[in-house]
């Protein structure tokens, strides 16, 4: 796993505009997410849920100095735990309906991917995609979508992580959420 | 859905909520403005759930395991046996695996799905195929893009060389930036890296640091470039998955150049950028646009221009600072040419011309096809070769049977030598040329020239001859040596500087002619070749002590033909090397101890290979030999019929694996620059097109049927859509896919004839012919017409549809009283069988023959009904070329007004209908029509839009033509610096492209514009330079036309009395020709001189033909002029009135026109106001000044 100097590093890295260094980071804060809930599920009673912002505030402790960091630099990094719990989801979608049309020599035994049932793979393709479209139409809007979704951001947090005024994200998640709401609608 | 919309859908949405919940549909109603979509859409929002945060049953997924990775032991695609995670990027995980095949490491790198969708495609196989054909030092190879699993959602990997070291990316970081010395290092072998790719027609797409590999070769640490081809495949792959629509930007933004972000389709160009950007980096150690977030990177790459490398670093090198500033071009036509150029120049080898005309008029600088792998031996050739070069030889011909390499070694010595010829090294294949035309076809497109309506060898000559001291490659001529050496004889001397390189099974028999005979190879260059061809198919290949001897046996058997031996060693992949000579001696028993015919020998190579195949395999390749100058993947889909093998792969793995047995090669077909890449193509070299030709002629079932699906799938390029598609915006791509399918479409059009096949005949005709009349030679579009013609049934509406395009073919070569019967006998069958949109169709072209030999009235009839049926069938297309026709012979007559009405109603037409080339020839026409009468700005402007056209269209002598109008707008305007520029490039592309005609004008306009800039001697030489060549050509028309100008010219340099006989020459011309405008003209000229020499009875007739004619063809300008002169010659005659009233009349008319006009006939009004003044004959009080 990796350090958290090195994770830091690259969070003001990517906090000053470096782009490569997202693309380094991402793949730790992915597998640190998917950590911590590996562990959380293993270690709480059953029936006991996860939710989105306990596990991204945990990665970002786990990885980051904060000592080192400025209060918009823990904003970025919300948002890039936000994408990488976008990929996280797409990705298992994707394996998942892969294993159901039998494809492909991969070695896992098929209950280790039953947690998640065909039709929400679906969904969660099915939102992927549009919010690909979506973000022809607005960028920023995909970007909220993300934030506040997949990373259980707050206005505030999203406001600073896309730098622009609590008041636009405000009115633009008074349509999004909506948008959400008959996007997951419609394929149920 | 737009942007646009969705803001309005937030506006009314957010308004909505600000209503109480019972107002909200009225107010989404009322706001939504009768859009019903609109309203229905805001009110599903507004009634949906709001979600706000993501299931919880989702979270789950979290902790399950992430398989797409894999653990050490797993085995990929039943080959790779993973051993460990090396790294992990933006695309997927790198492993290092053990290849059980072939028992080597390789490093693997598995490719993430892009967007949710898997990269999945034949097109990625194809790119898959091409990148991993790149050969070079600096460019680690890929072996295979495989993929594991087998249905849509199977997971893709690439099997690369495993290269030790870090990236360029981790040591800038740690050293911030690199010294000159090192960084020049680095640069010439990224350079070699992208050249050697972009040759073979890959590009990469995504170079950066991170793609830079620093590896250390016996203590030096060299570039190596990876991922190559990859972000070409994922683009084209994921431009497919959306239709062909732009796709998600793929790649690092701060390396990518603007077209690329924009999502348009990207050429090596691209590259260039990139490695612009990467020179930017190691030199100043930061990026040019840093630290901005992504938008707005974006928007000042594609807005700005790129900040120069100085103002990070002030005290770079300039040399540096230049070079990084021309990568970093935001248009792409203003980068470095080749990438090969960016390391010369670097390193100051090649002293780069600035962003000058060769570039800007986009003539190529050569076409050689690409050197896939690497070339082995034959160093006593070329070393002959380069020393005959030197030694000034001219005619160069490589001698030798089949099989021996012949075209490969031609192909190596342009490569080598390429940057000796400054007029580019040209590669011409003639293996489908029959006869001259046949070799003009070749050449001209090699060139680039597009043949005219002359003497297509004759037009090429010149073309060569303007390109100065250049190569051209003629490869395969033994079927045409005759008309190769007659041809070569006649360009010999049109082009002094030009040196001419043939292969052949025969020599020429010229004189001057330097013959090279091409042997067998030696037996050590056999084997490096044998050993070399197995290691490109099996990495890691080497050569124990018995497989030395055992291939030593196998090449002596083969005789050391190199071919045989690609073919032995091809076999590597599946067989030992004592394997192959069991296989070779066993076939060879009975040649072994010598004896044979080499060509003998080869057969049997070539049974050998044969029997080996697969008997998909077999019909796959055989069938392949149906095709003309190759073909691409979808023509081979389709064409290729394997039904009869349930189990035979798919299409492009069957053709993959005749490319790994060297039976098939594919190959890139030479991109102008700026252009993106066009599709690779597949064809043989011509030994194995004949062999595979013979096997598929030994079943006359197979062969006949697989012509006839050749035929109808080029059938499908004749079609009305195909057709209509090459003209609109963003057609080029289209345009010159039917140029490479031109061999395609001739010879399924000939094997239709054969066979009587008349719905196939007509539709890949008419597609032959609309590449033929752009680019020639025509001869060949009436040869494969006439033949149809013959064979077709007479009166049907097939027969007239090809009589119609044989009409234009015709017209184009200038055999006009044919084409008008061809065009009427079209005609008359079309009404015959009742098919109006044929009428119409043949309307514009017939109208115009007529009006061209001075059937005014036929003309204006077939128009007329012409439209009228074009109307009725909503053919606006056919309607737009017939009023095109009608306003020329409008603005021919004199009738101007007319003339604008119906040209503004063409220019709406080809608007609505986006057909970019029919727009371009309306604007011109207009443009010309306004130049005429006065509208120089409009005229100006109309030229401009014209030549943008042209431009993107790729035509270069309409560009050349549009540029010569517009100089010659801007001389009329007096903006010479402008004119001059648009002079020089027309002449920079009539040379290149041999048109005698664009030169002449060219000339002419040169002329003009130094008659302006005062320097009337040169003036007149370039005058008489045109001349010279209008009189060549036999144009009486310009000749007058010039001669007029040589008069006004001795006029202006005070000799009016040698002027006076080339005015009276000029209107004699003039009349005979029936050019009234100029005769208007020179006639004010004439009055103009004879009242100088003080004969006013002569000036006073002259004046009485001109003025009502320039009234009659409202002809302002040129009216002023000749008023002008009537107000000096009433002066001197001593009638104040008519002076005074003809000197209004003249400055009222000046005063009509635009100010640029006007001020060209300040000089001439001056003169008439001074003459009345100077005669004592006082203004009218009210008389206008200007």
């Amino acid at each position: 796993m990796a350090t958290q100097g090195q994770a830091t590093g690259l969070l003001v890295a990517v906090s000053n505009g470096n782009r490569e260094a997202l693309n380094e980071l991402l793949p730790l804060v992915y597998d640190e997410l998917r950590a911590i809930a590996r562990r959380r599920l293993r270690h709480e009673r059953p029936g006991h849920t996860l939710d989105t912002v306990g596990l991204v505030n945990e990665a970002y402790l786990k990885l980051i100095r904060l000592e080192h960091i400025q209060w918009n630099s823990r904003a970025h990094f919300l948002a890039i735990a936000a994408q990488a719990m976008r990929n996280i989801l797409v990705n298992h979608a994707l394996k998942r309906k892969r294993i159901k049309r039998g494809g492909g020599a991969l070695h896992v035994p098929l209950d280790e991917v039953a947690g998640l049932p065909a039709a929400e793979a679906d969904r969660i393709l099915a939102l992927h995609e549009a919010l690909d479209r979506l973000a022809v139409l607005n960028p920023r809007h995909a970007r909220v979508v993300e934030c506040r979704f997949f990373g259980g951001m707050t206005i505030e947090e999203t406001s600073a992580a896309l730098d622009a005024s609590p008041a636009t994200i405000k009115r633009d998640w008074n349509l999004l959420r909506r948008w959400l709401g008959r996007e997951l609608g419609e394929n149920e | 859905m737009n942007s646009e919309r969705w803001e309005r859908i937030h506006q009314l949405v957010e308004g909505a909520l600000e209503c109480t919940p019972p107002e909200r549909r009225e107010f989404v109603v009322s706001g939504s403005a009768g859009d019903t979509e609109l309203c229905r859409e805001v009110l599903s929002l507004l009634g949906a759930d709001v979600v706000d945060e993501l299931p919880t049953h989702w979270l789950g997924t979290l902790a399950i395991p992430d398989t797409d990775r894999f653990a050490p032991g797993d085995r990929l695609a039943d080959r790779y046996l993973i051993r460990r995670l090396i790294g992990r990027g933006g695309m997927g995980e790198v492993y290092e695996a053990d290849d059980e095949v072939l028992g080597i490491t390789v490093a693997l790198k598995t490719l993430r799905a892009i967007g949710g969708r898997d990269p999945s495609s034949e097109q990625l196989k194809l790119e898959g195929m091409l990148a991993r054909s790149v050969w070079h030092p600096n460019i680690c190879r890929v072996y295979e893009l495989g993929r594991h699993g087998d249905d849509e959602s199977a997971l893709w990997f690439l099997a690369m060389e495993p290269l030790p070291g870090p990236t360029l990316e981790e040591r800038l970081r740690e050293v911030g930036r690199l010294p000159l010395d090192l960084a020049l290092g680095f640069a010439e072998q990224l350079a070699g890296g992208l050249g050697a790719a972009h040759r073979a027609g890959v590009v990469h797409l995504d170079l950066k640091p991170a793609n830079v590999l620093l590896v250390s070769r016996n203590g030096v640490e060299h570039a190596v470039i990876t991922d190559f081809g990859i972000g070409q495949a994922l683009a084209r792959s994921d431009r497919a998955a959306r239709g062909g629509r732009p796709g998600a930007i793929l790649g690092t933004p701060a390396f990518m150049a603007p077209e690329q972000l924009r999502g348009e389709e990207v050429g090596p160009a691209a590259d260039i950028y990139a490695l612009g950007i990467v020179l930017h980096l190691m030199v100043t150690g930061s990026l040019p646009f840093s630290g901005l977030a992504t938008e707005e990177l974006i928007r000042r790459k594609l807005e700005e221009e790129s900040p120069a490398p100085r103002d990070a670093m002030p005290d770079l090198d300039a040399r540096w600072d230049a070079v990084i500033r021309r990568c970093l071009e935001r248009d792409p036509r203003r980068r470095f040419a080749r990438v090969e150029h960016v390391a010369g120049a670097l390193a100051g080898r090649i002293q780069e011309e600035p962003t000058g005309l060769p570039e800007r008029v986009g003539i190529p600088r050569a076409s050689l096809p690409s050197e896939r792998d690497p070339f082995v031996g034959r160093e006593p050739e070329l070393v002959e070769l380069e020393r005959a070069r030197r030694a000034g030889e001219r005619l160069l011909t490589l001698v030798g049977p089949g099989g021996m390499g012949k075209t490969r070694l031609a192909i190596h010595f342009g490569w080598q030598t390429s940057d000796a010829w400054r007029g580019g090294a040209w590669f011409c294949d003639l293996t489908e040329a029959g006869d001259t035309d046949g070799i003009a076809s070749a050449v001209g497109v090699s060139l680039g020239v597009q043949l005219g309506r002359g003497d297509p060898i004759r037009q090429l000559g010149h073309a060569i001859a303007g390109r100065g001291p250049c190569l051209i490659i003629l490869d395969n001529c033994e079927q045409v040596v005759a008309q190769v050496a007659e041809t070569i004889d006649q360009w010999r001397s049109a082009a002094p500087d030009a040196g001419f390189l043939v292969t052949s099974r025969e020599r020429l028999g010229l004189e001057g002619e330097h013959a090279l005979a091409v042997e067998s190879l030696p037996v050590d260059e056999a084997l490096d070749l044998f050993t070399l061809r197995a290691r490109g198919l099996r990495p890691g290949f080497a050569m124990s002590g018995d497989d030395a001897d055992a291939a030593r046996e196998i090449v002596r058997l083969l005789d050391g033909i190199p071919l045989a031996i690609e073919l032995a060693a091809a076999r590597i992949r599946v067989m030992s090397v004592t394997q192959i000579l069991e296989g070779t001696s066993h076939r060879f028993r009975l040649l072994a101890g010598g004896g044979g015919a080499r060509h003998e020998t080869l057969e049997r190579a070539l049974d050998g290979s044969w029997e080996l195949l697969a008997p998909w395999e077999r019909a796959a390749w055989e069938q392949c030999a149906v095709f003309e100058s190759g073909c691409t993947l979808e023509a081979a889909s389709d064409v290729l019929d394997l039904g009869a093998w349930p189990s035979a792969p798919p299409t492009v793995d069957v053709l993959r694996s005749l490319i790994d047995k060297s039976l098939l090669r594919s190959f890139v077909p030479p991109a102008e620059p700026g252009e993106p890449i066009p599709d690779a193509r597949f064809g043989m070299y011509v030994t194995l097109q004949e062999y595979a030709r013979a096997k598929l002629r030994s079943s006359v079932d197979a062969e006949a049927a697989a012509e006839r699906r050749h035929g109808s799938f080029y059938a499908r390029y004749g079609s009305d859509e195909v057709m209509e598609s090459v003209d609109r915006h963003g057609g080029a791509p289209q345009r010159r896919r039917l140029e490479y399918e031109l061999d395609n479409l001739i010879g399924a059009c000939r094997r239709a004839t054969a066979r009587g096949d008349e719905e196939t005949i007509a539709s890949t005709y008419r597609a032959a012919v609309r590449v033929l009349r752009g680019r020639g030679p025509l001869g060949t579009a009436l040869a494969l017409g006439g033949e149809a013609l013959k064979r077709m049934r007479l009166r049907s509406a097939r027969w007239a549809g090809v009589a119609l395009d044989f009409g234009e073919a015709e017209w184009f070569a200038g055999q006009i009283e044919s084409s008008r019967t061809h065009h009427m006998m079209a005609l008359e069958f079309a009404r015959e069988s009742g098919d109006p949109r044929l009428e119409g169709r043949v309307a514009g072209p017939l109208g115009r023959v007529c009006f061209f030999l001075g059937q005014m009235d036929e003309a204006s009839e077939v128009l007329e009904a012409g439209m009228a049926a074009a109307r009725s069938v909503n053919d606006a297309r056919a309607l737009c070329v017939a009023l095109n026709v009608l306003g020329m012979m409008h603005h021919e007559l004199g009738r101007s007004k007319a003339a604008l009405e119906v040209y503004e109603e063409a220019l709406a037409i080809t608007r609505a209908l986006g057909d970019r080339a029919q727009e371009a020839v309306t604007m011109v026409s207009i443009g010309v029509l306004r130049q005429h009468y006065g509208g120089l700005d409009e005229a100006g402007e109309l030229f401009e839009a014209a030549l943008a056209i042209y431009r993107e269209m790729g035509n270069r002598r309409s560009e050349g033509i549009a540029r010569l109008n517009l100089g010659s707008v801007r001389t009329d305007q007096g903006r010479l610096t402008e004119a001059r520029v648009h002079a020089e490039a027309s002449l920079a592309i009539a040379r290149a492209i041999g048109a005698r005609v664009g030169e002449g004008r060219a000339f002419t306009l040169l002329g003009e514009l130094h008659t302006e800039l005062a320097e009337l001697e040169l003036a007149r030489s370039h005058f008489e330079r045109a001349l010279a060549i209008h009189r060549e050509l036999g144009d009486r028309r310009v000749e007058g036309i010039l001669v007029g100008q040589l008069g006004r010219l001795l006029e202006l340099t005070g000799e009016p009395a040698k002027a006076l006989p080339e005015y009276e020459h000029a209107i004699a011309i003039h009349r005979e020709v029936g050019n009234r405008y100029y005769e208007a003209a020179d006639l004010s000229g004439l009055a103009g001189i004879w009242l100088a020499l003080g004969s006013r009875r002569e000036a006073r007739n002259a004046l009485a033909i001109a003025e009502p004619m320039a009234r009659e063809i409202e002809a302002r300008y040129e009216l002023a002029r000749v008023l002008c002169v009537r107000a000096e010659l009433e002066c001197a005659e001593g009638d104040a009135d008519t002076a005074h009233s003809a000197l209004a009349e003249a400055e009222s008319l000046a005063a009509d026109l635009d100010t640029t006009g006007a001020s060209q006939l300040s000089g001439a009004l001056a003169r008439a106001r001074r003459a009345l003044d100077g005669a004592g004959l006082a203004s009218p009080p009210n008389a206008p000044r200007s």
